[in-house]
């Protein structure tokens, strides 16, 4: 250090650091006394005493030292802090001069960086919005569903049932962990009122329900306790979306008259948005009630139970005190379940969210990866100017800031990109359909989740790009700089490892959102089969005069009248399970054990054991065609199928496969015990796939079996119509047909099969829109990332290109050797990749549910189109090269 | 009060370090060389104590300075006045006189013919 030392002083440079302050003043302080010694020897004293004496007339100097410096240090430090901006200032200005000269470098970064952060931002905003915010109830966080629970394996996990209303009054008296009790039920059907007829799904509630949920008006009245009253005035509440939607928003529907069923109801006001009702609380098929009004009579069975628990009680707690006042009641192992909202909530969307969380996170590591490949590749070349620098006195640290800067600028324009890009991304969120969003959720940017992505990925991005720099040796710079002398460094092997790893990474990376995807998309195609554009299901009202045996070929003959009609069919339950409500409702309570079916074998002694078949659908003959089921063994049911031939029975594949394994199980005969009596011999014509749940997390498939009209009683309960075209076109003509066959059947609703199918999917299907945009959006970005550092890395092979077409190469074989090596280096990375993706994908079949394990087609393209980018990526450049003048290339270097 | 007004030694050295400058730059010996030629060696007990005050003045900018070669070919760290540094001594000087003035006539009176 002594030598650089030297030079500064031998230049004068300004001091650079403390200890040169400190220098200064002891050269001073020695000058001082130096000459002091030589006038005193001058005037006759010999050199020791004059020594002496010129240090006691400079008097304590050490004390002067400190002195100095006091005066000194502070002032160097402001300024050294002024240089260091103004250092900054000119690294800005070297960085924006840099980028300057290579747009496209500068381009391709910033669009990666800000795509990056606008995707990332827009679907965490969108996953925050839908999955974080809590429900507008007042007291949310003390609310929760009440059941009560039966462990049994015919369930995912438990049968649940509701609570009734004796179990309901016992727990209102004496449970002290809960303070009130409410319920709410579903209500369908037509409803008159003086702007028309329409079809409306609303709630019955309790007179405590409002209470707990904190329910208000915003237009007239909320119902009030006295609505409930035996004997009040019917009142009715219309929820603010249906005011909106149905009446216009007009005021002055408050007052009027609705007739549902044969009650006319006063309308009294409308609800306030954040007082609607939705999931958790209730199911409805629409997206939020669209009306309510008092509970009269006790609801059927399919009430939800609303508690609010008591400020400071816990729902274990809860559940023990509930669980034990149920058992005094009616002594069978029935277990209470607290359900809290959140909860509820969490577990009706854990599965899309884990994915739309795994999915951003993706995205997010590829733009890491490739604004930190692109940033490494340009780095490494110009390893030999950083050199340069540190030799001329740059230290590390200067060296770093400078990359720092360069890539602050590059995030900087990136972030301005990234929030527009946000921006757009949220704004287009808001075309999602509303009935896909819950009720309660706007989606607005979330800015915390902006800075987030933008920090993330920059950190991810710099650190990337200043690894290279503590590499940055003395030996390093040495033979950098020897390299500078002696001719253009080859670090053809550095740059192929970062192109390669980036390639591998992004396949890896897009792998896993294929994954994510198949996932979801299957479990979309097993649900609905190819009938999903083309069905109309109507359900039958459970009211009205019972139906006689030639019911459903009179209702479908009508049907089939209809233009475009492809093929109708009825379901329905056995008569014997639907004879009576109670006795029903009964057998809906039972603890499963009631209601299980043991199936013997032709030939087999004992039952099949853990065959357990839920009650039976009754379909008309052409049951299958009409909804799109597709057989995938055997036949569907005929004409001939009738009460007079033999029974014969279809059942799906878990059922084959639990009785008969692999074999196949058509024309094999089983017959089923069910109630205590032993019913005849079926034989089984066709095997169906399973009608799989999305997003279950219940491994086991439930066994399901069907059996023709004909050799069943039934009673009908839907009707499913498959038509030609768009089936939202004839399903307003469905009612009137059918009302011109039997005018005393009761249509609960008509759903086009997209319309039914948004209701019951719209999560999984949001989540697979997102996560599809996601993937096509990802693998954008890998080909993009690709695409520049490969150009960016085989751009700076210029010169070599340029000596070698100087040395009579022809253009061809300049091109082909480019390309041979930019492949190579491509299908390498590509080859990791897959082997990558592979292994992800075994890790990924343990760790989400169900998964099927990797995508070949997805995968398959991701590999062609990030082979097809940088081998276009590498063809570019190198065309460019072969074809210029190579004096003119040599000289740019 | 500031502690300027108050350190009445040291601001009279400064306003001499002053003056001795206004001739044109010296480097730290020399200073010390014209103080005790000026003031008969009594402003300053030890020569060190001219070196805080130099840089004090650097500091304020009243001085500034620069590295060059003494007479006899020694490196050496000149000292200018600048024009802050000459303004200061335009102002200050007829206060110092007056003051002077004031506090040599206070000191010659008779205690007692104010009592």
């Amino acid at each position: 250090m002594k030598f650089f030392d030297g030079i500064r002083r031998a230049l004068r440079l300004p001091p650079e650091r403390p200890q040169d302050i400190e220098r200064e003043v002891d050269d001073e302080f020695a000058f001082h006394i130096a000459m002091r010694e030589s006038s005193l020897r001058s005037k006759g004293l010999d050199a020791r005493t004059a020594a002496v004496e010129a240090r006691r007339r400079f008097g304590d100097a050490e004390e002067a030292r400190q002195a100095c410096l006091d005066e000194d240090l502070p002032a160097f430090r402001a300024a050294r802090f002024h240089d260091r901006l103004e250092d900054i200032a000119r690294d800005i200005r070297i960085a924006a001069r840099s980028l300057r000269r290579s747009p496209a470098f500068a381009l391709a970064a910033a669009t990666l960086v800000a795509l990056g952060i606008g995707g990332t931002t827009s679907v965490f905003s969108i996953v925050n919005a839908i999955y974080f915010r809590p429900l507008p109830y007042p007291k949310a966080d003390r609310i929760a569903l009440l059941q009560a629970s039966f462990a049994d394996p015919l369930c995912d996990r438990r049968c649940a049932r509701s609570a009734t209303s004796a179990e309901i009054a016992v727990w209102r008296k004496s449970a002290r962990s809960i303070e009130n009790i409410g319920t709410i039920e579903l209500r369908q059907g037509p409803v008159a009122t003086s702007s028309g007829s329409m079809v409306l799904e609303g709630a019955a509630i309790d007179h405590e329900l409002p209470t707990i949920l904190g329910l208000h008006a915003a237009v007239g009245r909320m119902l009030v306790p006295a609505d409930f009253t035996d004997g009040a005035a019917p009142a009715l509440v219309l929820s603010y979306s249906a005011w909106l939607a149905k009446f216009g928003g007009d005021s002055s529907v408050v007052g009027q008259l609705a007739t549902i069923g044969d009650v006319s109801y006063r309308i009294v006001g409308v609800l306030a948005t954040e007082s609607e009702l939705g999931p958790p609380i209730y199911s409805f098929n629409v997206r939020t009630a669209e009306y309510i009004l008092p509970q009269t009579r006790w609801p059927a069975s399919l009430h939800q139970v609303i508690g609010i628990l008591r400020p400071g009680a816990n729902v274990a707690e809860a559940e023990g005190e509930l669980t034990r006042l149920l058992r005094e009641g009616n002594g069978a192992p029935w277990q209470a379940s607290v359900r809290p909202l959140r909860d509820a909530l969490a577990e009706r969307y854990r599965g899309s969210f884990t994915m739309l969380f795994a999915a951003s996170l993706v995205v997010l590591l590829l733009t890491c990866m490739n604004v930190g490949g692109l940033l490494v590749a340009r780095l490494n070349d110009r390893i030999p100017e950083l050199a340069t620098r540190a030799v001329l006195g740059a230290t590390r640290f200067q060296l770093v800031q400078q990359v720092v800067v360069e890539t602050g600028l590059l995030a900087l324009a990136g972030g301005i990109g990234g929030v527009a890009i946000a921006l757009y991304g949220t704004s287009a969120a808001r075309l999602i359909p509303l009935e896909r969003l819950p009720f309660w959720t706007p989606i607005v940017m979330d800015s915390r989740v902006l800075v987030l992505a933008a920090v993330l990925a920059l950190v991810g991005g710099l650190a990337l790009s200043i690894a290279p720099l503590v590499t940055l040796s003395p030996p390093r710079i040495a033979s950098e700089l020897r390299a500078l002398v002696v001719g253009a460094p080859t670090r053809a092997r550095g740059r192929r490892i970062v192109v390669g790893l980036e390639v591998a990474f992004s396949v890896v990376l897009f792998g896993i959102s294929g994954i994510l995807i198949k996932q979801l998309v299957s479990a979309e195609r097993i649900d609905l089969g190819s009938a999903k554009r083309s069905v109309v299901f109507v359900a039958l009202a459970n009211r009205g005069p019972a139906k006689d045996g030639g019911w459903p070929d009179r209702m479908i003959q009508g049907l089939y009248a209809l233009p475009r009609v492809h093929a109708v069919a009825i379901s329905g339950l056995a008569k014997r399970m639907t004879a009576t409500r109670e006795r029903r409702d009964s057998v809906m309570r039972a603890p499963s054990a009631l209601r299980r079916a043991a199936v013997y074998v032709e030939g087999r002694p004992d039952p099949i054991p853990d065959l357990l078949f839920r009650i039976a659908t009754i379909v008309t003959r052409d049951f299958f065609t009409a909804t799109g089921i597709r057989l995938v063994a055997g036949r569907p049911f005929a004409a001939t199928d009738d009460a007079r031939a033999p029974g014969v029975i279809v059942i799906n594949e878990t059922a084959a496969r639990k009785a008969f394994g692999d074999a196949s199980a058509i024309g094999k005969r089983i017959r089923i015990e069910s109630g205590g009596t032993l019913g005849e011999w079926l034989t089984i014509v066709g095997v169906v796939p399973d009608q799989r749940q999305p997003f279950s997390t219940h491994p086991a498939r439930l066994e399901e079996l069907y059996r023709p009209w004909g050799q069943v009683d039934a009673e009908p309960a839907n009707v499913a119509v498959r038509v030609e075209g768009d089936s939202r076109e004839i399903a307003p003509l469905l009612p009137k047909a059918m009302h011109a066959v039997d005018p005393s059947v009761a249509i609960a609703s008509v759903d086009p099969v997209e319309v039914w199918f948004d209701r019951v999917m719209w999560a999984a299907r949001f989540t697979t829109d997102v996560l599809t945009t996601f993937a096509l959006f990802a693998l954008v970005l890998a080909c993009l990332g690709v695409y520049a550092t490969v150009s960016y890395v085989v751009g700076r092979r210029r010169r070599e290109m340029a000596i070698r077409v100087a040395m009579g190469a022809t253009q061809r074989d300049v091109i082909s050797s480019v390309l041979r090596s930019s492949i190579t280096m491509l299908l390498s990375g590509l080859g990791a990749g897959v082997v990558g993706a592979i292994i992800v994908a075994r890790l990924a079949r343990s760790m989400l549910f169900g998964s099927d394990g990797l995508d070949i087609i997805a995968l398959g393209t991701a590999v062609v189109a990030i082979f097809t980018a940088g081998v276009i990526a590498a063809y570019l450049p190198a065309r460019r090269a072969a074809v210029a003048d190579p004096l003119v290339s040599l000289r740019a270097d | 009060v500031s502690s300027r007004d108050i350190n009445i030694l040291r601001e009279s050295l400064d306003l001499v370090i002053l003056k001795a400058l206004t001739s044109g730059p010296r480097h730290g010996y020399a200073i010390a060389e014209w103080i005790e030629g000026a003031t008969g060696e009594v402003l300053f007990v030890d020569e060190g104590t001219l070196y805080p005050a130099l840089h004090r003045l650097a500091r304020r900018k009243l001085v500034e300075t620069e590295w060059g070669v003494s007479d006899n070919n020694r490196r050496a760290k000149f000292y200018r006045l600048t024009a802050a540094g000459r303004a200061r001594l335009k102002q200050q000087a007829p206060a110092w006189h007056e003051f002077v003035d004031a506090l040599s006539r206070a000191l010659r009176s008779n205690a007692q013919e104010h009592a």
